[in-house]
């Protein structure tokens, strides 16, 4: 059975996040971040037991990169060990064996037991700052062979996590935001490998959707939060990315002003958010421009102003 | 179309429009003075065309100072110069006034709303005021100053701080009737606060003021306390802190817990003034015309020589007592009003006796 499906479904980002927590060993809990939209859920409305995020994967980052094998094939047979299911889907009906190439190895991606709601997978951080290209590590477990992911921006996403009651962490949504813009300097053609409720979206539009929505929900909590961005930002550039911050931080808005300045891209992005983060409180095409345009205004043109003062001198 | 932040440098073989779609470039030029601005910037337009393939260029001209028969004229005059297939996607517009000449059907509908957006922008960077108010200005002075306790004045130093000559001082004076005793050497003093003439100019208020009001759209609002803070970023030494947070200022005990919406008083003795300001404050901020619709900022001009703001120890500019009760009437907290009055008064009652 393929249980690949567009269809993002209702879940609580608590219950989610305990689930994980208990499954896996107690030891990898340290080595664990979950990213992606349940981060964004949990941090901004986890204590909402009702309040639910429409997704159907929970990205789990193992870092840092030395115990990331170590983890990741812990974390993988527990799991099994714990009635998780491998997710079947069109490419793999089954983990790999040692024959597998490692580019054709599938990734950690488990159901939970008795659930087909949503599932996990394991990712890790790319092995230095240079790195983004997209590559994989062999998992050797006893259930199989699989492939353990890096990309991009993955750096940003364990960079001073905010640790969870259940003792994983989740990434901190700014940085997952900055990963984003750092991520898409345009808006590149390439789709979702599936619909998004039936529509075929951007991955850039995706993603700086999820920037967007972030800002929005932060809003909310704080009007004047995304004022403290900037700092943040820097920190984290000049860290994970000593020799490169000032070019990095230079092209960081290159991405959401593409974005507000094509109609098409924006509504994409919109109805991502409308459909995932933002679906509680779906907000205008006009009031996500006016985010993007807060955004630009209180946190990416302070942090490019950093970046050509520090390039100038 | 995407808006390039660098667009004031043009120097030749650099030109950079100053916004860019996938279909259209859009160069805009506002007041433009002469025929021979506009011939340069079509000929800059033409020979960009000659280097793309596929998009219009776009000419607005906004608010210019030629009239519209004689831009169209030489533009017509103009494409006939041109190759065609640059002068068939070279388009002009007139913004005068808050409409535009015409409405070509070839620019697509996403151009037109960003050429919108644009000109409402332009519209909101920058606004023309009525004529000042003279006479309003000398009683507000004179107001302030009793406030003050400061009780004589000179008609000299109230023509020194209204920027006016001795016969606007004498006929607002006149006109201020018996609440105001005369002095010999031109001197001037308000006996008790003027209610009638109060009234009078709180029913002009709008226009003496020139009140301008804005509404968010964002649907998270920013709070008035937000926007102060974000006023201190923007350097302008010119524009004063007013409204409940201006009469707190002065009158810690006033019953009002909370604002809804932040009084600006801009300084501007000219007739333009430049209030770009209010989309550092908050780019979700809209001007509204509806005096009854709710209003998020509201800015008052202060027309006269001297601003009479007041800088505090931390540098924050603050409008003074008058303009903030008025501010206080204005938005129809008539309670909080009556009691800054009082308040306000004691002080120059104190002195008149």
């Amino acid at each position: 059975m393929d249980d690949a499906t567009d269809v993002l479904k209702p879940i609580s980002p608590e219950t989610v996040l305990r689930e994980i927590a208990q499954s896996i060993p107690e030891f990898c809990r340290k080595n664990m971040v979950i990213i992606g939209s349940l981060a964004v859920g949990y941090h901004y409305f986890g204590s909402q037991r009702t309040m639910i995020v429409r997704t159907k994967d929970a990205d789990c980052l193992l870092s840092p990169r030395v115990e990331a094998l170590s983890a990741g094939v812990a974390v993988t047979e527990k799991l099994f060990e714990e009635n998780w299911e491998f997710r079947k889907d069109e490419k793999w009906s089954k983990p790999g064996d040692v024959n597998t190439p490692d580019d054709e190895l599938p990734a950690v991606r488990l159901h939970p037991p008795n659930s087909r709601e949503w599932f996990l997978e394991l990712l890790t951080v790319p092995e230095s700052p240079t790195d983004r290209a997209q590559r994989w590590i062999r998992l050797k477990t006893r259930y199989g062979h699989f492939g353990l992911c890096s990309f991009g921006f993955l750096l940003l996403a364990n960079y001073e996590p905010i640790l969870t009651s259940f003792g994983i962490y989740i990434a901190r949504p700014e940085m997952m935001a900055l990963a984003n813009l750092l991520e898409h300097p345009e808006i590149r053609p390439e789709t979702m490998s599936g619909l998004i409720a039936g529509r075929e979206i951007k991955r850039s539009n995706k993603d700086l959707g999820r920037v967007l929505a972030i800002a929005r929900l932060e809003v909310e909590l704080d009007e004047d939060a995304l004022m403290r961005w900037p700092k943040l930002w820097l920190d984290a550039l000049k860290k994970r990315f000593p020799s490169e911050w000032i070019d990095l931080a230079r092209q960081i808005g290159a991405g959401i002003r593409a974005l507000l300045a094509s109609e098409p891209d924006l509504d994409e992005a919109l109805y991502t958010c409308v459909q995932g983060l933002l679906a509680s409180r779906p907000p205008t095409v006009d009031m996500l421009r006016i985010v993007g345009k807060r955004l630009l205004q209180d946190a990416i043109e302070p942090l490019e102003a950093s970046a050509e003062e520090a390039g100038s001198s | 179309m995407k808006q390039n932040e660098n667009s004031g440098s043009k120097g030749p073989g650099s030109y950079i429009p100053d916004e860019e779609s996938s279909t259209a470039i859009l160069e805009v030029k506002k007041r433009i003075p002469s025929i021979r601005e506009l011939r340069d910037a079509l000929a800059q337009l033409a020979g960009y065309l000659t280097n793309i393939r596929g998009k219009q260029a776009i000419l607005l001209l906004a608010d210019p100072r030629i009239n519209t028969k004689t831009i169209l004229d030489e533009y017509t005059r103009l494409q006939t110069a041109f190759r065609p297939e640059i002068s068939e996607r070279l388009r002009i517009l007139v913004y005068r006034e808050g409409a535009f000449n015409g409405r070509p059907t070839d620019i697509s509908p996403h151009d037109w709303k960003l050429i919108e957006q644009h000109v409402v922008a332009d519209s909101a960077s920058s606004t023309l005021l009525p004529r000042p108010d003279l006479r309003s200005e000398v009683f507000r002075v004179i107001l302030h100053e009793w406030f003050l306790g400061h009780g004589r004045l000179s008609s000299k130093s109230i023509e020194e701080t209204v920027g006016c000559n001795y016969r606007t001082v004498s006929a607002a004076v006149e006109w201020l009737g018996p609440a105001v005793k005369r002095h010999s050497n031109r001197g001037i003093e308000l006996k008790y606060f003027p209610k009638d003439a109060w009234a009078q100019l709180l029913a002009v208020s709008d226009s003496a003021r020139a009140t301008i009001r804005y509404a968010d759209m964002s649907d998270q609002p920013r709070s008035p306390e937000s926007l102060a803070k974000r006023l201190s970023h923007t350097g302008r030494s010119d524009v004063a802190i007013g409204g409940v947070l201006g009469a707190k200022r002065y009158y810690a005990n006033l019953d009002l817990t909370g604002t809804a919406r932040l009084d600006l008083s801009v300084h501007c003795p000219g007739m333009q003034c430049d209030i770009d300001f209010v989309r550092q404050l908050d780019p979700a901020l809209e001007r509204i015309h509806d005096r009854n619709a709710p209003a998020r900022l509201v800015l008052h001009f202060v027309r006269r020589k001297e601003s009479l703001f007041d800088r505090d120890d931390r540098g924050i500019l603050w409008a003074d007592r008058v303009e903030c009760l008025l501010d206080l009437q204005e938005a129809r907290l008539e309670s909080q009003a009556l009691a800054f009055a009082e308040f306000l008064s004691s002080r120059g009652r104190s002195f008149s006796g």
